[in-house]
């Protein structure tokens, strides 16, 4: 315990008398780590809209007006026993005409159709909701089988436009995933390479202390050792920076990106304080561990025990 | 980590080993790049409480001897034993083991010009693992023994090389070694103050201390009159018990 205490206090002593040298490496590695943060965010955002898009997926099932209710509710059970439907919601025939008369506006043209016609012409529907965005394909082949040709009025046209709507939001964020991996990845390894470089010009300025070290007994862990607590400083140092910045600025950008996403449910910045305690860990966690990971190269490589 | 007492250096369990010397160097050859001879087929016997001079010219090997002692190099034929420990093939993260009980004094001080003279002899204490209360105790006496109680709290750039060179001896003294090698540590002193450093070194090895002290200097071989051997070009040439300086 003695020697790790000592191991702590020479790495702090490293840091403080270095200190212009390891200012400019957090800082370096600040900036790295919140563009990474940046990056990983813009993911986050793109997987919650995609989320938030699939969520809004259904398939709308039109029953013709002569259709039992009998006949509905067993093609309704039907389709939950599949394995791919998540859900399916029953709209009776007067539930229709009330969503068909809400969305004309109470139109008069359609009360005075319907009064015309004597009786409701639309048929009960069903909404179905499948537990994957390709779950889909399955139920519309399904429904569009010869067994309800005769009651089934129209399927899955609404359904292969969303469908195409997705396709292209999913390449998109598939697009940023793999842009997101590259960028991360460099991030990384600038702040990797600027530890790597502060760990080695303080090995050089540390070198007659090492040697005395070395001469006076110290272990190679106890030589070692206080470089590997200054990296963890920088990390340390370092994501602690990249969250305090990181959340003032998305508060000032929030109602930017609420504006964006009017209408669906992707709340950047309530996320952001929801996991706040896991983003800070997840920060420390990369940059500390990037900070040592260099160190040890460093010392590997420059410094000779 | 720290090697048992046991089995390091100096063992109080004596065992199989042979505990009558402190240094023993058998048919020792050490050759550096392109064929230049450190030393060829040297051995020597040093044993407790002896104090012995190594000298030689420039390129004769008394540094080789010196540095293979503390493991800083590795023999390439024969044996090294250090206090009953066969260090021939010590094993590297054994060194800072040995090192912990062999004093060692260079004559360029290696001194830390950061830390106090306090904070110098400390650091040894420290990078082994002693407690704070120890060190707190241990370094004053250690300054005490080598005089210089009253600038503990100076830096090594506020007192003279004579002085310097008195807290390395503090400094090597600070794990209790029964051996202390002592490298020209009065290379880089005026007379005065290499008398002193001298003069010191007699009084620890009155204490009980093997002192093997390298040096090129006659004046200070002369008036030692203590065991010398002659190293020339790799060789041991001369082994007086109470000799003088022959080249």
């Amino acid at each position: 315990m003695v020697t790790l205490g000592r191991m702590i206090v020479f790495g702090v002593q490293t840091f403080w008398r270095n200190i212009w040298l390891s200012l400019v490496t957090v800082l370096i590695v600040t900036l790295n780590l919140f563009l990474m943060s940046v990056v990983l965010g813009l993911n986050v955002v793109g997987q919650q809209t995609l989320t938030a898009v699939k969520e809004r997926v259904n398939l709308s099932v039109y029953f013709t007006a002569t259709t039992s209710e009998d006949r509905v509710e067993t093609v309704r059970q039907e389709l939950l026993a599949r394995p791919e439907v998540e859900s399916v919601d029953l709209i009776s025939r007067a539930e229709r005409l009330e969503l068909l008369r809400r969305s004309q506006g109470q139109s008069n043209l359609i009360n005075a159709a319907i009064e015309a016609l004597g009786e409701n012409p639309l048929g009960a529907g069903l909404i179905v909701t499948a537990k994957t965005l390709d779950g889909y394909n399955a139920i519309a082949r399904f429904l569009q089988s010869d067994r309800y040709e005769t009651i089934i009025e129209d399927t899955g046209r609404e359904f292969e436009t969303n469908q195409t709507v997705i396709n292209r939001l999913t390449l998109i964020v598939g697009r940023i995933q793999g842009a997101s991996l590259w960028l991360t990845l460099l991030f990384g390894l600038i702040a990797v390479l600027m530890v790597f470089n502060a760990i080695r010009v303080t090995i050089y300025a540390h070198r007659e202390e090492i040697g005395i070290m070395k001469l006076v007994g110290a272990s190679d862990a106890f030589v070692r050792g206080p470089f590997v607590v200054t990296s963890l400083l920088y990390g340390l140092l370092a994501s602690l920076f990249t969250t305090i910045i990181f959340v003032p600025i998305l508060t000032i950008t929030n109602p930017f990106f609420s504006q964006f996403f009017a209408g669906y449910d992707v709340n950047i910045l309530g996320y952001v304080q929801q996991h706040l305690w896991q983003i800070l860990g997840l920060e420390v966690v990369v940059g500390c561990g990037l900070s040592v990971l260099s160190s040890l190269f460093a010392i590997g490589r420059y410094l000779r025990v | 980590m720290r090697r048992p007492l046991s089995t390091g250096p100096f063992a109080t369990t004596v065992g199989n080993r042979d505990e009558s010397t402190v240094v023993t160097f058998q048919h020792v050859t050490k050759i550096y790049q392109k064929k230049n001879v450190g030393l060829e087929d040297v051995s020597i016997h040093i044993e407790p409480g002896e104090f012995v001079s190594v000298v030689g010219q420039s390129g004769s090997g008394k540094t080789t001897l010196a540095k293979l002692i503390i493991a800083e190099e590795r023999v390439d034929k024969g044996r090294i034993i250090i206090g009953g420990w066969d260090i021939t093939h010590i094993k590297h993260h054994e060194v800072p083991t040995l090192r912990r009980q062999i004093g060692v004094v260079f004559q360029d001080f290696k001194l830390l010009p950061k830390k106090s003279l306090f904070e110098n002899v400390a650091f040894a204490l420290e990078v082994a693992g002693q407690s704070t209360r120890s060190i707190r105790t241990v370094v004053p006496q250690l300054l005490k023994i080598v005089g210089l109680e009253q600038k503990i709290d100076r830096y090594p750039d506020q007192v003279s090389g004579g002085e310097q060179q008195r807290v390395v001896i503090a400094r090597a003294l600070a794990h209790r070694p029964k051996l202390l090698v002592a490298d020209e540590p009065t290379g880089n002193l005026d007379t005065i103050n290499a008398q002193e450093i001298i003069s010191l070194l007699k009084k620890i090895n009155e204490f009980g201390t093997t002192v093997v002290l390298v040096t090129h200097n006659r004046e200070i071989v002369n008036m030692l009159r203590k065991r010398v051997i002659t190293l020339d070009h790799g060789h041991v040439i001369a082994d007086q018990r109470s000799g003088k300086y022959l080249l």
